[in-house]
């Protein structure tokens, strides 16, 4: 068989296509967009995929695909799963036809969001049943098995990634896609599919009956492994740990026994039997203390007598992701130097060179002043805290409702910050809200063409599909109008001087007021700089007022403003000079 | 073949991701059993960013501190960064050209004596001044690599085969050059 090098991601999208998925719902966030991307790559003509408007959304869609009886997936990073869950945990009652799998990539650490949550959490609070692969092969045999494991139980299959797993690599086996042959078809059945009191009291019944079955299912899996050793110490892991586990061991010579979790629901009597004959066992699991406090309950039927240390017991860090160094000091107890003697400064993430959102801020702050409040979300422009045009962060869409709600006690001008896609996702209810309810406050919709900070994903303002294909481009200027906004303004951020002018025409209207600022994102366009620019130091007076829009390629250097190579030529920084210094030349 | 760990480390645009699948695909051709992972912030451009391919590996995808055989490090503050990956006689081969930061100075020579510091085994060289000079900051990548490959237990052959799964035909004269600019 052929083996390539894949990313995590790669694996688990070559397991669902392998597998036989027929259709893929995703809405891009990090770490888990190129689980979508590499569909995309490898079987647009095979498969339906789509980037949804939500998770939800796309929750829903690929529940519609199964009840077709169709294999179907929805991707997620794991906040994304706050948003599906209300559908997630139904879903789990009526049960599913074709299988159906949820890949939720994790974040500890949180490298790229806004909590480090834990989705086993949620597979429990749904009872659902969750895999963790350990590795990238693993990663892509399990997505193909779950397909088989869902359609026998009838019932939605979460596979558990992480940051590491999904954005590490591994040479992985390739194999042949298999798709079973069957018709679409839709069959009423409206006791499973209609959750009414009625039919909801029977199937959570039904459901319970299910677990049973599951429980008992788990115990024979493979994927829930028993690493033979000696001694009375053990080791119980799951995901990635277990790999790091295994090197600490391999480091130091040692050669203890180590139960590897995979499944969730955890085999009980598998893990019962396993700490039988231990007088200590450590648990390492990325995230919540989810298998440790299983032990715990195991121990009580199995072993009381048993020693267990993890994160409940404070020998384990509780945050953060693990890992060979981690291991070691939870085991060793001693602390291994980690950081360097002298300061190393930091490369703090950045707004490009050029960047739209850089002018929208700019032109904010000259507008509404210093005390003006900033509530907004997730996207890019979050990077705007450095500037202080960024003053709250929730979750998606949050900053539009927060800054309503702020708006009924605060006088200041409120300003809620808002990206395009993110708008789609969950900020038109707001806007709604905010408007039927009399708010006070403007909402700035960042308008940049495209989903830019999970790697430049369509949506539904773009006018393009996943695939490409054109599609109906939904006006935002329009939609706004339609939520009952009279004053909305669509504007180009990179015009700094006369959008701040079109601002203070409406800054003391009352009620809601929209701002689009359009600009595409310059990794979107494919325009070849035009001009370059630089600083004309006869002219320069050094007032530092260009270093006020936080573009990263104007640097003060030696007492001197130089622009750098990274310069994009907007041209932004030409328009604040109030003396004329800064100067551009045809390339 | 025993486990052979490579970090590679630098600033985000300098084309360090492709270095390092360049890397593992070619121990995949060699059949080898390969694990990488890269870290990187969450700028666009000009963040850190850590790449790191372990050659004949089974264990995780991050290279545990004090483990790497080999690290290509593209930038000087950032090397100096990944330093404590480096196990004890392990090499460095270094880009000395640094890429500034907004609004913070550091020590040039200091960054240099710390890596000297730490091993030997150290090759400081401006690649980014002959990637320029034999035709683009673009190929400072593979210029990289070409040098390190005499360090990295694969075949030169699998590294160039390797290779050409990524780099367009219209830039794989110059890069292939790059490659062996300094093999003569």
């Amino acid at each position: 068989m052929e083996k390539k090098y894949l990313l995590g991601n790669e694996a688990i999208a070559q397991g669902l296509f392998e597998g036989g998925v027929e259709a893929s719902f995703a809405y891009p966030g990090t770490p888990s967009s190129e689980i979508t991307e590499y569909l995309l790559s490898i079987a647009k003509d095979e498969i339906y995929i789509e980037w949804s408007i939500n998770e939800k959304v796309a929750f829903e869609n690929a529940y519609g695909v199964s009840l077709t009886g169709k294999r179907s997936c929805v991707i997620m990073k794991h906040v994304g799963l706050n948003v599906a869950s209300d559908s997630l945990l139904t879903s789990a009652y009526t049960g599913i036809v074709g299988g159906f799998i949820i890949v939720v990539a994790d974040d500890p650490f949180a490298h790229s969001s806004q909590n480090e949550q834990d989705s086993r959490r949620y597979a429990q609070f749904s009872k659902i049943v969750c895999f963790e692969p350990s590795t990238i092969q693993e990663a892509k045999d399990i997505a193909i098995f779950s397909f088989e494991f869902s359609e026998k139980f009838k019932i939605p299959v979460m596979i558990r990634s992480v940051t590491r797993l999904s954005h590490g690599k591994s040479d992985v086996l390739i194999g042949k896609r298999k798709v079973k042959n069957i018709l679409p078809n839709f069959v009423k059945n409206p006791q499973q599919f209609v959750m009414v009191p009625a039919n909801a009291r029977i199937a959570h019944e039904k459901l319970n009956e299910k677990l049973k079955l599951i429980k008992k299912e788990v115990e024979k899996l493979e994927i829930n492994k028993i690493d033979k050793g000696e001694g009375n110490l053990g080791f119980v892991s799951s995901g990635l740990t277990y790999l790091y586990l295994k090197e600490y061991l391999s480091l130091k010579n040692k050669f203890y026994s180590v139960f590897k979790v995979s499944s969730y629901p955890i085999p009980e009597k598998k893990l019962g039997n396993f700490i039988k004959k231990l007088k200590k066992v450590f648990v390492f699991e990325e995230g919540d203390p989810v298998v440790e406090e299983f032990l715990y309950f195991c121990a009580k039927k199995y072993n009381p007598e048993i020693k267990i240390l993890g994160k409940i017991s404070g020998d384990v860090k509780k945050e953060g992701e693990l890992s060979v160094e981690e291991i070691e000091k939870a085991i060793e107890k001693k602390k291994k130097k980690m950081h360097h003697n002298i300061y190393l400064p930091q490369r703090n993430p950045l707004l490009c060179s050029g960047c739209s959102h850089l002018g929208s801020f700019y032109i904010l702050k000259k507008v509404f002043g210093k005390n003006a409040i900033f509530p907004a979300d997730i996207g890019c422009y979050t990077l705007g805290v450095r500037l202080g045009t960024i003053d709250t962060c929730l979750c998606m869409g949050a900053g539009i409702s927060v800054g309503s709600g702020i708006s009924k006690f605060e006088k200041n001008y409120i300003i809620s910050i808002i990206g395009d896609s993110t708008f789609f996702h969950a900020g038109i209810p707001g806007l709604i809200n905010s408007v039927y309810n009399n708010s006070n406050q403007f909402i700035a919709i960042l308008d940049n063409r495209t989903t830019a900070m999970t790697g430049h994903q369509p949506h539904p303002g773009t006018g393009r599909t996943a695939k490409g294909e054109k599609t109906i481009e939904i006006d935002l200027k329009k939609l706004v109008e339609s939520c009952g906004v009279k004053n909305v303004i669509e504007v180009d951020p990179y015009k700094i001087k006369d959008t701040i002018e079109e601002i203070k025409k409406i800054k003391d209207e009352v009620g809601v007021k929209v701002i689009i600022f359009k600009r595409e994102c310059i990794h979107i366009t494919k325009k070849e700089k035009e001009f370059y620019y630089y600083v004309d130091k006869s002219i320069c007076k050094k007032c530092k007022l260009c270093l006020d829009i936080g573009c990263p390629s104007i640097n003060l250097i030696n007492g001197e403003i130089e622009i750098g190579i990274l310069c994009s030529g907007c041209g932004m920084c030409k328009e604040i000079c109030p003396f004329g210094a800064i100067k551009n030349e045809k390339i | 073949m025993k486990k052979f760990d490579i970090l590679i480390c630098g600033v985000g645009g300098q084309g360090i991701i492709l270095c390092s699948n360049i890397i593992g695909n070619a121990g995949v051709i060699e059949k080898l059993p390969v694990k990488g992972c890269e870290i990187h912030g969450m700028a666009q451009r000009g963040g850190s960013v850590e790449s790191h391919i372990r050659l004949n590996c089974i264990f995780g995808p991050k290279i545990p501190f004090g483990n790497a055989d080999l690290i290509i490090g593209f930038e000087p503050l950032e090397t100096a960064r990944a330093i404590l990956y480096i196990k004890k006689g392990g090499i460095v081969v270094v880009n000395s050209f640094p890429i500034p930061l907004l609004g913070a100075q550091y020590n040039y020579n200091e960054i240099i004596e710390i890596l000297k510091s730490k091993t030997k085994n150290i090759y400081i060289e401006n690649f980014t001044s002959i990637a320029k000079k034999i035709g683009s900051v673009k190929i400072l990548n593979i210029l990289m690599l070409g040098f390190s490959s005499k360090f990295i237990p694969l075949k030169k052959e699998s590294l160039i085969s390797s290779m050409k799964n990524f780099i367009p035909e219209k830039f794989w004269e110059i890069n292939l050059n790059a490659f062996n600019y300094f093999s003569g």
